[in-house]
């Protein structure tokens, strides 16, 4: 709450300072060189991915995805009974299902699914977020633009971002629908919370453990490890209670009061907070939205997001950092934070699909 | 409605545009109405008879091939989430035989696949992952393609020219189709056609030589943001070569792990538990 004003004053602040200090165009270009922002932002270039989860092994598929739903609505479907599946040659190589081909690509519901976005950044909240501090007087300037740069770069991809939602509810809803078909005997709701595996109210251990150990979700956790001891909480942080535990919510970090200071925990299981962590990653489950941040998944509630166990059929395009890697009858699975995993192809792009443990 | 109407008739004059600068005898007749009055049912293709006939040749020339093989060098766009276009290059080597073999191997600048139909069994292999999946498919290329595209939701990249038809397969997704003029491709004379489709456009290049052979071939995904292209320039068409049935059998490294797909259709138990081999 506090962050989120704080952010969207301190927007206001600098656009409005922009605009007094009459800052040309020509400027603003120049200030455009970072990718920062932009589809570079979180998963950057480096580790194998490029496009902030676009591109990396996932290419074709990747920075592009989009299948784009748009004109989707005008066309008569199963006209010509081409039908995707869930799509995507990606996978490193060619997009999705027919990129390079005329007839996968244009049936009834075809080219929107030609290219694959490797995973669909949640650009909208989080990937331009700035956290500059005060600035002073040159720094205040930088600042200024970087502001004005990211707000028109945020704007182009929230536009993007929504286009390839739309296209995106509409395949998944169908992934979504047939993996139900099958896991339906499968299911049993005790997996989900039950056997305390998951988030308990302590919670170190696991893979959280291993997953922060390995210093991923930087952002998320502003550079904290989980399990580690802090003497006090981010001044902007926010509490949050689960199940009777105040918790203090922070850029994706929560703190939980311990003696004289405070645990770094995992992401308590039903807590509701204000804003997404940095670096989330939008998945639909049907219609349902999802926020991926890093493994620790989050579903829109209310004026807020909550934390969640995401429903099994769920998939990601790529793990978590830090997932473990288990073989159980044979079958490989990863798992992460309590949710496990098992890759398939969707389409010719291998995928990880959320499944109930199978040790449950 | 209205808006589509519309489009539908300024899709229509650029039509009579393009016709008119393409100087062919087509021309010189009215054919605006007829798209236009069709809009709300679908519109009847219009394919000059000059372009049709060169997409017959092309397609029926690989038709009467009971076996081809042929090289493809591949520029294809990503587009990254601020928009940016980013150009990727690929290179494709596709071997045929039919009824019922093709061997497809795909690498890319940021990872690799294969593909094998041997007549009974498809295989995907993902040699950045290492993973793999096989499916029994139906019988033949065309019911094995038609399965990738409606159940697994992908093909091999050019897999129009894998059909048995290529010319029926290109042509019943045409809703317009014209003469571009000649063209150059890597020192190649060659007619230039342009397609307009539903969701893609497409380009073909057909050499103006001894045999009609697809030289260029591009792809335009005009309803995805940043409409990416999908540009290949097929070369070393062999025509000759007899290769064994060896050749179309799965060559899995032997660390290649084997997973599922994940199925349009339900999928039957065995992809639920699959073990690895």
């Amino acid at each position: 709450m506090n962050r989120g004003n704080g952010s969207d004053n301190r927007l206001r602040i600098a656009v409005l300072s922009l605009l007094l200090a009459g800052v040309s165009p020509l400027e603003l270009a120049d200030a455009h060189g970072g990718f920062g922002g932009g589809g570079f932002g979180g998963g950057g270039f480096g580790g194998g991915r490029f496009g902030g989860g676009g591109f990396g092994d996932h290419v074709g598929g990747g920075g592009f995805g989009q299948r784009s739903g748009g004109d989707e609505g005008q066309r008569t479907s199963g006209d010509e009974g081409q039908r995707y599946g869930s799509t995507g040659i990606g996978g490193g190589s060619f997009g999705g299902g027919g990129l390079g081909s005329v007839r996968a690509s244009d049936g009834a519901d075809g080219a929107g699914h030609d290219w694959r976005q490797g995973a669909n950044r949640d650009m909208g909240d989080d990937g331009q977020r700035r956290e500059d501090g005060q600035g002073g007087t040159t720094d205040q300037r930088q600042q200024n633009r970087d502001s004005e740069v990211n707000s028109a770069q945020q704007n182009r991809d929230k536009e993007i971002n929504t286009v390839q939602q739309n296209a995106y509810k509409q395949q998944d809803a169908m992934s979504q629908y047939h993996y139900e078909q099958a896991t339906q005997l499968q299911k049993n709701s005790d997996n989900y919370y039950g056997g305390g595996r998951y988030y308990g109210p302590v919670f170190i251990g696991g893979t959280w453990g291993g997953y922060y150990g390995g210093m991923a979700m930087m952002g998320m956790m502003e550079g904290l490890m989980i399990g580690e001891m802090v003497s006090s909480v981010p001044r902007n942080s926010t509490p949050v209670v689960v199940e009777n535990n105040t918790y203090y919510y922070s850029n994706g970090a929560y703190y939980l009061p311990q003696g004289s200071g405070y645990l770094v925990t995992p992401p308590p299981l039903g807590a509701t907070v204000n804003s997404l962590p940095p670096s989330c990653t939008t998945v639909y489950s049907g219609q349902q939205p999802y926020s991926d941040c890093g493994g620790a998944f989050y579903s829109p509630s209310g004026s807020g997001y909550t934390v969640v166990m995401p429903p099994p059929g769920l998939t990601v395009n790529s793990l978590p950092n830090g997932a473990a890697t288990h073989t159980v009858k044979g079958a490989k699975y990863y798992e992460f934070g309590g949710v496990w995993y098992r890759p398939f192809y969707s389409g010719s792009d291998v995928v990880y699909q959320v499944v109930n443990s199978p040790n449950a | 409605m209205k808006q589509k109407q519309g489009l539908c008739r300024s899709g229509a004059l650029a039509l009579v545009g393009l016709l008119t600068c393409a100087g062919g005898g087509l021309a010189a007749d009215k054919p605006g109405p007829k798209p236009a009055a069709t809009a709300d049912t679908a519109p009847e293709p219009v394919i000059g008879a000059q372009v049709d006939q060169l997409l017959r040749e092309m397609g029926d020339y690989l038709k009467s091939a009971k076996e081809f093989g042929v090289h493809v060098d591949v520029l294809y766009d990503d587009i990254l989430a601020s928009g940016q276009k980013i150009q990727l290059a690929a290179s494709d080597d596709i071997a045929v035989r039919r009824p019922d073999r093709f061997r497809v191997r795909y690498r890319t600048d940021v990872g690799g696949k294969r593909f094998w139909y041997d007549g009974k069994t498809f295989t995907l292999l993902d040699e950045a992952y290492g993973t793999y999946a096989t499916e029994q498919t139906p019988a033949g290329i065309d019911a094995t393609l038609d399965y990738l595209i409606s159940q697994l939701g992908f093909t091999p990249p050019l897999s129009d020219l894998l059909y048995s038809d290529p010319y029926a397969v290109l042509k019943q997704q045409a809703m317009f189709g014209f003469y571009v003029g000649l063209s150059s491709v890597e020192g190649a004379s060659c007619h230039h056609l342009a397609f307009v489709g539903r969701n893609v456009d497409w380009q073909l290049w057909i050499e103006d030589g001894k045999l009609p052979l697809l030289r260029k071939f591009v792809i335009t995904y005009k309803t995805l943001p940043g409409a990416p292209q999908f540009m290949a320039t097929l070369s070393d068409w062999d025509f000759a070569t007899r290769l064994p049935d060896s050749t179309f059998n799965a060559a899995l490294p032997s660390k290649a792990e084997r997973i599922g797909f994940l199925k349009a259709v339900e999928p039957s138990k065995k992809d639920l538990s699959k073990k690895a081999p």
